[in-house]
């Protein structure tokens, strides 16, 4: 609503001269200082994360003719004596804590590596007479494996696909070309389908039991509308995390659900509730109900009972009615409920933890996993490109599919 | 041990927060595991150190991994002086430079450690092991080895292990049978690799994993899980409340953890001072005295009795359990991580 009425503004700025453009500027003008906060504290530290996944140059810097000497190599062979001679003369003025930035990077071409360049760099001798080459292997035979030297290659330029490679469970294979990784490494296209698909189940289950309760409140009278408002909106305003923790409570094996279960004598065995998918479900659910129940309920609070007092009074069933008349006039409400819960379970990160196992885990676990534990922040950038990129595509099929589905109910 | 749980860590960050900022000159920060851990580091170390030097000490949580200090060290902004971690992680903050290297004239009780008790950039602050702990009303009151931990058919239930690809390989390749001395060359190997994941196979769907040091001993006393691998000192904790846990050293997986100096630190001589005391025989053994971890100086044990080194992994225990290759890990952790977790979220 708020970009139709500002291009409108413009529009008519144009008709009517200067005075009303004077006029629509200081009305942009207005929205400045939080457009430049919205730039200056989100904007701009999410695009400069996200380049992380794309962006590495501690190759490049660090070992500079090295970078150089072993991109004009063409990778087949052995690499020439200028490669060597390049990373003895980067290495022996390099600072020590580039050298590992660069040994970190390498190591995720091939473990060792940090290690391998770290005692190098430590080892070399500056008055050395010896050649290059002679020097790197006395100091380790591994410099005789051209694999290490494919992959400084592959480490080389300072964009690199590698990390969001990784995160579409690819890499870049020995002799050039893409390939899937092996099939015991592959992670993260099965966890980006985990996260839509439970996204999706935890929007089903959350409508299916929404949509009544928002037709109860919007359907009743002011003073118990109120109330029940107050029953959604209660745990809503409770901690996320006091809530899910109170999951765990009540979930595990000799928590409340199951010694009920056990003492009504449903089950003779505890059932597993939690650290399960079971247990995801049910906390996700709670979690997420008010986000279903408020907008759908904010767009049935405004239909008029005449329309369907007026489908009645030419004798449509109840269904029909339901279907043809009071369906298309909730559906706004339904498909923003819709896209706003799947959007926030789609990059939900502490209920998994808490009730999830570890084949519940969604994407945004990982990417906390590699920004936290390992500090692989380039393949955390990645993953969260991944996401970043589902949710946009969403959205954006979200709102073409909605706006077609309208029509067609509406039709 | 470990982990102390997110929520009083942010509330100690944010103490600490409010308590730097009117810090005097010589106040000392120290970044330890957190929980009743850090209040018995207090009691043992930091207090005494105090009343000897007059320098106060501060405490900040420290949660693992190289996220936190590397930042700091990055921007310029060292908030914290001394840090206690684990040992791959001292080989790899040492090689970034995160933490600074080791000046032994500085250091008064260097003498009394022995490699790897003392490393380039650290030196020695506790051993400890990660052990096989039982519930015994599940499982019945003996020791159980790692063979026990595999057999599902003899002791029934959910079995806790860490997170992590760390211990855990270990003690599948050990359950397999592979000899003590065998495990780190057969991890080097991918067969190896293999073999220890097959062998995780097997248990896979009864492992309820844990990431907080104060799980283990919550999921052991309600029943939760039979079997879990964990840290000794909140299993002794647990027993002082009562709860039917029991713990045995065969098998258990040692590793030392190491006091560091945070690179960029603006306090060196402060923090050489308060290492020189709580690396000192007298403090390993105070906290030794209250936490069941082992000191690594060499005198300390001497001023120990006999009933409290039962319960720390030093002589017998010592010689039961397998000592972890801190090298191996530097080396493996990120490659040997991934391959963890896609196996663990499949």
């Amino acid at each position: 609503m708020a970009t139709t009425s500002i291009s409108m503004d413009g529009g008519r700025a144009g008709r009517t001269g200067f005075a009303g453009f004077g006029r629509s500027l200081t009305r942009h003008g207005l929205l400045l200082p939080c457009l430049l906060f919205m730039a200056v504290v989100f904007v701009w530290p999410i695009v400069s994360l996200l380049a992380k996944g794309v962006y590495s140059p501690e190759v490049r810097d660090t070992l500079p003719q090295t970078a150089a000497a072993v991109l004009a190599w063409d990778g087949a062979g052995d690499p020439p004596d200028i490669v060597y001679g390049a990373l003895v003369a980067d290495l022996s003025v390099a600072d020590r804590r580039d050298v590992a930035n660069v040994g970190r990077r390498l190591n995720y071409e091939i473990p060792s590596y940090r290690s391998l360049l770290v005692k190098t760099a430590s080892a070399l001798r500056k008055d050395s007479t010896e050649p290059p080459r002679q020097q790197l292997m006395a100091i380790d035979a591994k410099w005789q494996d051209r694999t290490f030297w494919t992959a400084m290659r592959r480490a080389a330029p300072a964009l690199t696909p590698y990390y969001m490679l990784k995160a579409l469970d690819l890499e870049q294979k020995d002799g050039g070309g893409i390939g899937r990784v092996a099939p015991e490494e592959a992670t993260f296209l099965d966890v980006l389908a985990r996260s839509l698909w439970i996204s999706a189940v935890v929007m089903a289950i959350c409508l299916v039991l929404a949509f009544p309760v928002a037709f109860r409140i919007s359907a009743a009278s002011p003073r118990w509308r109120g109330l029940l408002l107050l029953l959604v909106l209660l745990p809503f305003w409770t901690s996320l995390l006091v809530r899910t923790s109170a999951w765990v409570v009540l979930l595990q094996d000799n928590g409340i659900v199951n010694s009920l279960l056990l003492w009504s004598g449903i089950v003779d065995q505890p059932i597993h509730l939690i650290f399960n998918r079971i247990g995801v479900y049910i906390a996700f659910v709670h979690v997420m109900l008010p986000f279903m129940i408020l907008p759908i309920y904010s767009v049935m609070v405004g239909i008029s009972k005449d329309y369907t007092r007026a489908a009645y009074s030419l004798g449509a069933s109840g269904p029909l009615t339901f279907y043809k008349v009071y369906l298309p006039l909730v559906w706004p409400g339904i498909w923003s409920a819709c896209l706003l819960s799947y959007v926030i379970v789609v990059g939900y990160y502490i209920t998994p933890l808490l009730i999830g196992g570890s084949q519940d885990q969604m994407l945004s676990y990982f990417i906390a996993f590699y920004t936290k534990q390992t500090v692989n922040w380039g393949l955390a950038s990645a993953l969260a490109i991944l996401l970043t990129v589902c949710v946009l595509v969403l959205v954006g099929l979200y709102g073409l599919l909605g706006r077609k589905s309208q029509i067609v109910v509406k039709a | 041990m470990k982990k102390s749980n997110c929520l009083r860590g942010l509330l100690a960050g944010l103490v600490l927060g409010g308590c730097i900022s009117h810090a005097f000159a010589e106040d000392i920060t120290v970044a330890t595991w957190g929980g009743t851990y850090t209040e018995k580091q207090r009691k043992s170390i930091f207090d005494p150190y105090t009343a000897k030097s007059g320098d106060a000490v501060l405490d900040a949580v420290y949660t693992g991994g190289l996220g936190q200090i590397q930042a700091m060290v990055e921007s310029g902004n060292t908030t914290w002086d001394v840090i206690q971690m684990g040992a791959p992680e001292t080989l790899n903050a040492c090689a970034q430079g995160l933490i600074e290297e080791l000046d032994t004239s500085k250091l008064a009780s260097a003498a009394d450690f022995r490699a790897p008790g003392i490393t380039k950039c650290a030196v020695g602050a506790i051993g400890w092991g990660m052990v096989i702990a039982y519930n015994t009303k599940a499982t019945g009151d003996q020791p159980k080895s790692w063979n026990d931990f595999w057999d599902l058919k003899k002791y029934p239930g959910k079995r806790g292990m860490k997170r992590e690809p760390q211990n855990n390989l270990e003690a599948a390749l050990l359950a397999d049978g592979v000899a003590a001395t065998d495990v780190y060359k057969l991890l080097a190997t991918p067969e190896g690799v293999d073999r220890a994941f097959k062998k995780l196979d097997e248990i896979k769907s009864n492992i309820q994993w844990w990431e907080a040091g104060a799980q283990p001993p919550e999921w052991l006393a309600n029943g939760g899980v039979a079997m879990s691998t964990t840290f000794v000192g909140r299993i002794l904790e647990a027993q002082a409340e009562g709860a039917p846990i029991k713990f045995g050293w065969s098998g258990s997986l040692y590793s030392v953890d190491y006091w560091a100096i945070v690179s960029g630190t603006k306090k060196k001589d402060a923090a050489y001072a308060f290492l020189s005391y709580a690396t000192s025989p007298e403090a390993q053994a105070e906290f030794s005295k209250i936490q069941p971890v082992a000191p690594v100086n060499l005198k300390a044990s001497t001023l120990l009795s006999p009933e409290r080194i039962a319960i720390m992994p030093v002589g017998d225990n010592l010689k039961q359990s397998v000592p972890t290759d801190s090298g191996f890990w530097n080396d493996n952790l990120e490659a040997l991580t991934e391959r963890f977790n896609a196996w663990a979220s499949k």
